[in-house]
């Protein structure tokens, strides 16, 4: 048994000397490149930064946008919170009806473009995609970090135009409203425009790796089900972000010069703004929550110690949704002015929708049968994710009921819906996945008690906070209000006090991330017990170039036999005998048994 | 309101919001029951099938074929059902029956209007007969807007230069809250309207009387007018500057650039009907004109300035009530209302 | 092995028989561009002026003049016309795209009727053509009133007690 001591740690990302033997990172990717262990002190800073800021290696480029996506979720959930305490009471007034409006604009905005939309595939898909497949880096690197760039300079301009004032006409921009509105839109616009092209250009780069970067044996059968939801939100950003892109451009010079697409002054028309914004944003919404249903998949096979499922019928309803999303944009719109006839076709397809997501629910329960289930707290979220997912997906049906949405649509009902699949969706699936891949990205393992405790706070702040919501909708409470009637009095003080709870919960969070790169155990290469390439390859971190040797692979991605054969898959034939997988020391290391045999990998240029 | 909601919904207050409950209930019983479901099995296997040491092999599960079958025909099958019924009531709560009684609606930041067949206009109060159908003709004169009666069940966006349409009919007598649910600026959430539904009787009388407006003397109308046209918005009585002049102190306060030098009848007047001929200094130009408002109501925000500036006596309302001064439209004319025209 | 590794043309890698297309091409797509463009503007203001009389023709004749554009601008400047038949397949699946966004907004501008004909037509539209009908109306009055239904004889045949 080894003893796993924990060396006070000089800088966060250092891995301490104390990993389980033969699980020690050779040439740790959070070091190298970068200043070597004889340059002291301040004389780091300068050449650590420029390492990162000129990476290419996909890993870095993943940390990085971590790091920005979170930050923007906490300014955007910040303005969650002033929003709720705001609602407290209907005659609160620490806020005026404008600065209302903007702030609840702001928290829109932000969590939309600049944390959700990157947030899985971004971070952690860019982080795990190529050492998944058994590749050493993108198809793209040096796009890849062009990508980050331009969602700095995005969301640079999203500052600017929030410090200059801000906007008030709510995340969806509609017309007239943004047309005449006296607010920084143009800017704002802008900046989506901008932002837009980081999502397009990581899809790219994801299609391709995913094409033409498999290592040699990774069949499209044996894809891990979140490298098959990566490919279906890459084909989602590749083909509707454009849309945004082009209908921002569209309202910036309607209000810079007056071409009169959407002013019915000018003989436009309003609705058809809203035509153009939610032909991107329902599929948006797909990219959403497809990389989060990727993310369970390989949760619960992992911690069922059991194979997902139903895989073919979780694999091809991914692509299903991703298409079927382009044809359903309508459903936000029943009670805008649009045709009853198209009103009624997309309430047809919304349902047709719902089937495939439904399919996957049940098979992620199924796969726990006669599983080995762990619950850890990253499978702690991961349940909670099934079961608020599946509430959020219920009531979309509802609001998809053409009659009954004439009555929630613009309420809190429909408020309520998206929290539960954006947040209880994809956002209790991130914060699994954090967990989950914590250990490989940072050679630290996060506080599992503190994780447990923490999935329970935000498990029940946020029903605290959302299903009241779903109440006050039904009966009758309107979205953006900045005062209420005094019938919804009490139902808003639960949800404000929820609020508070479910802030807590992330940052206990917040608190243990940060705790576990100072204190935390330095990881093993598997500490999970996971069968796919990044747990039982690289170590923990992953070495600058991801693997020691190209792969083989000979089982499929939830093949948890291979934790008790002997026989290793670098087909060796070594016979070593079956260990009992250990968390603690992480199951065998196939680091040093794999077999190259010279097959496609060309060799990189830079190492 | 004395009329008693559940739980989960508003009282059905009309004759058509029994159709989308039941839909609504409906939904509501089926996921709860699926989620009952989903929740229970994995709760179940989670315990049952916890881990008992890491050595833990995982046991071969042979696919049951239909199993997954049933669980992709099942729903198909449930949405589906749900799709045509929704169909169904959507249909009928879409068109209007052949004999309804049609009033238009036009929605401005932050207010509602309405006009009836014979010429009357009403602001935030619209009145309607109980037990007949009513359709609404709606528009808008600036931004998006949403006529919502959470009691009716019924909701469609005023949309700028096109009429879009609603059908009720109110089951019993009452007032029922109007909200505007598409977001439109500042007051969005204080744009408030009410429908009061009244037996025919009544209603027809408050037609004649032109709303009930021709009666009230004139600073009473000015001051309902405060309120209902939405000059409070802007214009405080208090003294408090806000995003207008307050009416505190108006009445003859020297105004430099007006006819007379000061504020006097025919610059308010003028204000109203072309607000960017005076700008007064520390304010801009941005009040909007209030071309429908009749000469009658003009006098009578005239006459509430001047009550709450102290100028305003009995001897007044008396001269004022004589006939000469009413300029309302004749009220028992059967004229059809012209289009809204758009702003 | 490494000799039939790369391809003959010497070129960097990446790159398979790189088609260089003629300037004169060029030119003669670009020509076709911009008189395509001067058609597009001449025939929207012969149809404001009333020259010609498209009417419900005018969008598809745009946009298949927009069509034809842009296949150009596809097959010559972004040389799909020389590139693998894969690259043009991946481009024309993204047209699916685009024909769906104007088949389902079509479901909605083409049948706002479908209830009751208030959502119809805009309301400037309408006041146009009440307009035109009451001046037509108005026209035609004289020519109304000058023939008289009732003809002096007539009187005649109305028998009196």
């Amino acid at each position: 048994m080894s003893t796993v001591t924990t060396a006070p740690a000089p800088a966060k990302t250092s891995a301490a000397p104390a990993h389980p033997p033969g699980h020690e990172p050779v040439h740790n990717y959070l070091l190298e490149p970068g200043p070597g262990p004889d340059v002291k002190g301040f004389a780091r800073v300068w050449p650590t930064v420029k390492a990162w800021a000129t990476t290419v290696d996909h890993k870095r480029i993943g940390v990085m946008y971590l790091f920005t996506v979170s930050v923007f979720f906490a300014i955007a959930g910040c303005a969650a919170l002033l929003v709720r305490a705001e609602l407290m009471n209907p005659d609160m007034d620490f806020l005026t009806a404008d600065e209302y409006n903007r702030m609840f604009t702001l928290h829109g905005v932000m969590m939309v473009f600049l944390f959700i939309v990157p947030s899985i595939p971004a971070s952690l898909g860019n982080f795990a995609l190529p050492i998944m497949l058994g590749a050493k880096d993108v198809a793209f690197p040096k796009l890849n970090l062009m990508s980050y760039y331009i969602f700095l300079a995005g969301a640079s301009l999203a500052v600017y135009a929030i410090l200059s004032g801000g906007i008030d006409t709510g995340w969806t921009f509609y017309t007239p409203y943004s047309d005449t509105t006296n607010t920084a839109v143009l800017p704002m616009t802008m900046a989506v425009f901008v932002a837009g092209f980081a999502s397009i250009l990581t899809g790219i780069n994801f299609i391709v790796t995913i094409h033409k970067m498999r290592a040699p044996g990774l069949t499209w059968n044996r894809l891990p089900l979140f490298i098959w939801a990566l490919y279906a939100v890459s084909i989602v950003q590749v083909l509707a972000t454009p849309v945004i892109g082009i209908t921002m451009v569209l309202l910036a010079m309607e209000r810079l010069v007056g071409i009169g697409i959407f002013d019915p002054a000018l003989g436009g028309d309003p609705v058809l703004f809203q035509h153009f914004f939610w032909f991107y944003s329902h599929p948006a919404v797909y990219i959403m929550i497809l990389p989060a249903f990727g993310v369970i998949s390989e949760l619960m096979g992992t911690f069922s110690r059991q194979r997902v499922f139903g895989y073919r019928a979780i694999a091809l309803s991914s692509v299903a949704i991703a298409m079927l999303g382009f044809l359903v944009w309508g459903h936000h719109m029943f009670v805008s002015g649009q045709s009853p006839l198209s009103s009624i076709v997309f309430s047809v397809i919304t349902f047709l929708i719902g089937v495939p997501s439904g399919i996957k629910i049940l098979n992620w329960v199924a796969t726990m049968y006669k599983g080995s289930v762990w619950l850890t707290a990253a499978m702690l979220y991961s349940l909670a994710f099934i079961f608020l997912f599946t509430i959020g997906g219920l009531t979309g049906i509802m609001v998809g009921a053409l009659a009954v949405d004439i009555h929630l649509h613009d309420t809190y009902f429909v408020v309520a819906h998206f929290h539960y699949v954006m947040m209880g969706g994809t956002v209790f699936a991130m914060i699994g996945a954090l967990f989950y891949w914590w250990p490989k990205m940072f050679g630290r393992m996060m506080s599992e008690t503190w994780g447990r405790i923490s999935a329970g706070v935000t498990f029940f702040g946020f029903n605290m906070t959302f299903f009241t919501q779903f109440i006050l909708g039904s009966q009758g409470m309107p979205r953006r209000y900045f005062t209420y009637l005094p019938e919804y009095h009490d139902l808003h003080q639960v949800s404000t006090v929820g609020s508070w709870f479910l802030g807590l919960g992330l940052l206990m969070v917040l608190f243990n991330m940060i705790w576990s790169l100072f204190k935390g155990k330095p990881a093993p290469g598997n500490p999970w017990g996971a069968a796919t390439l990044e747990w039982t390859h690289t170590t923990s971190p992953p070495d600058h170039h991801n693997f020691h040797r190209t792969p083989l692979v000979t089982h499929g991605p939830y093949d948890y036999d291979v934790l008790f054969s002997g026989d290793g898959y670098g087909g060796d034939g070594a016979g070593t005998p079956a260990p009992v997988p250990n968390p603690e020391v992480g199951g065998p290391q196939e680091m040093g048994k794999s077999v190259d045999l010279g097959l496609s990998q060309p060799k990189p240029k830079h190492d | 309101m004395e009329r008693e909601g559940s739980f989960w919904l508003p009282p059905q207050s009309s004759t058509t919001a029994h159709e989308i409950d039941a839909l609504f209930y409906f939904i509501i019983i089926v996921s709860v029951i699926i989620q009952i479901g989903v929740t229970y099995y994995m709760v179940k296997y989670a315990w049952k099938y916890r881990r008992r040491s890491h050595a833990d092999r995982p046991v071969d599960v042979h696919p049951n074929k239909w199993l997954e079958i049933s669980w992709v025909v099942i729903p198909s099958l449930l949405v589906f059902v749900v799709f045509f019924w929704g169909f169904k009531a959507f249909v009928s709560a879409g068109i209007a029956p052949d004999n309804a009684y049609q009033i238009h609606v036009t929605g401005k930041k932050w207010l509602w209007e309405f006009e009836y067949p014979n010429g009357t206009t009403s602001v935030e109060d619209l009145y309607v007969p109980v037990g007949e159908p009513i359709e609404l003709i709606m528009t808008s004169t600036d931004v998006l807007h949403s006529f919502f009666v959470p009691e009716f069940r019924v909701k469609h966006d005023a949309i700028p230069n096109r009429y879009t349409t609603v059908w009720f009919e109110v089951k019993e007598e009452g007032t029922y809250q109007v909200l505007c649910t598409e977001y439109c600026g500042t007051a969005h959430s204080e744009m408030y309207a009410y429908v009061h539904a009244v037996d025919r009787g009544t209603f027809n009388e408050w037609l004649r009387t032109g709303g009930g407006n021709d009666n009230l003397p004139l600073n009473e109308l000015g001051a309902s007018l405060y309120d209902k046209a939405g000059c409070q918005t802007c214009h405080s009585v208090d003294g408090v500057s806000g995003t207008g002049p307050t009416w505190q102190g108006l009445w003859q306060a020297a105004r430099p650039g007006s006819e007379e030098g000061v504020a006097d009848a025919n610059y308010i007047r003028t204000s109203i009907v072309n607000p960017n001929a005076y700008i007064t200094e520390g304010y801009e130009g941005i009040m909007p004109a209030y071309p429908n408002l009749t000469d009658r109501d003009i006098n009578g925000l005239i006459a509430y300035i001047r009550e709450i500036n102290g100028d305003w006596t009995a001897a007044d309302s008396a001269a004022a009530a004589a006939p000469a001064d009413s300029l309302a439209a004749p009220a028992d004319s059967l004229a059809t209302p012209d289009a809204e025209p758009a702003e | 092995m490494a000799e039939n590794a790369h391809t003959s043309s010497g070129h960097d890698d990446g790159h398979h028989g790189h088609h260089i297309i003629p300037l004169g091409v060029l030119l003669k797509v670009f020509g076709a561009l911009i008189f395509l463009t001067i058609l597009t503007v001449v025939l929207g203001l012969w149809e404001r002026d009333g020259t010609i009389h498209l009417g419900a023709l005018s969008v598809p004749v745009a946009l298949g003049i927009a069509g034809v554009k842009a296949t150009l601008v596809a097959m010559f400047f972004m040389a799909l016309k020389y590139d693998t038949r894969v690259n043009a397949l991946a481009f024309s699946l993204s047209i699916v795209f685009l024909v769906v966004f104007f088949v389902f907004t079509f479901l909605d501008t083409g049948f706002r009727d479908t209830f009751n004909e208030w959502p119809d037509t805009p309301i400037d539209e309408r006041e146009l053509q009440e307009l035109r009908l009451q001046e037509r109306n108005e026209a035609l009055q004289p020519a109304f009133e000058a023939q008289p239904l009732v003809l002096p004889g007539d009187t005649a045949l109305i028998r009196t007690p």
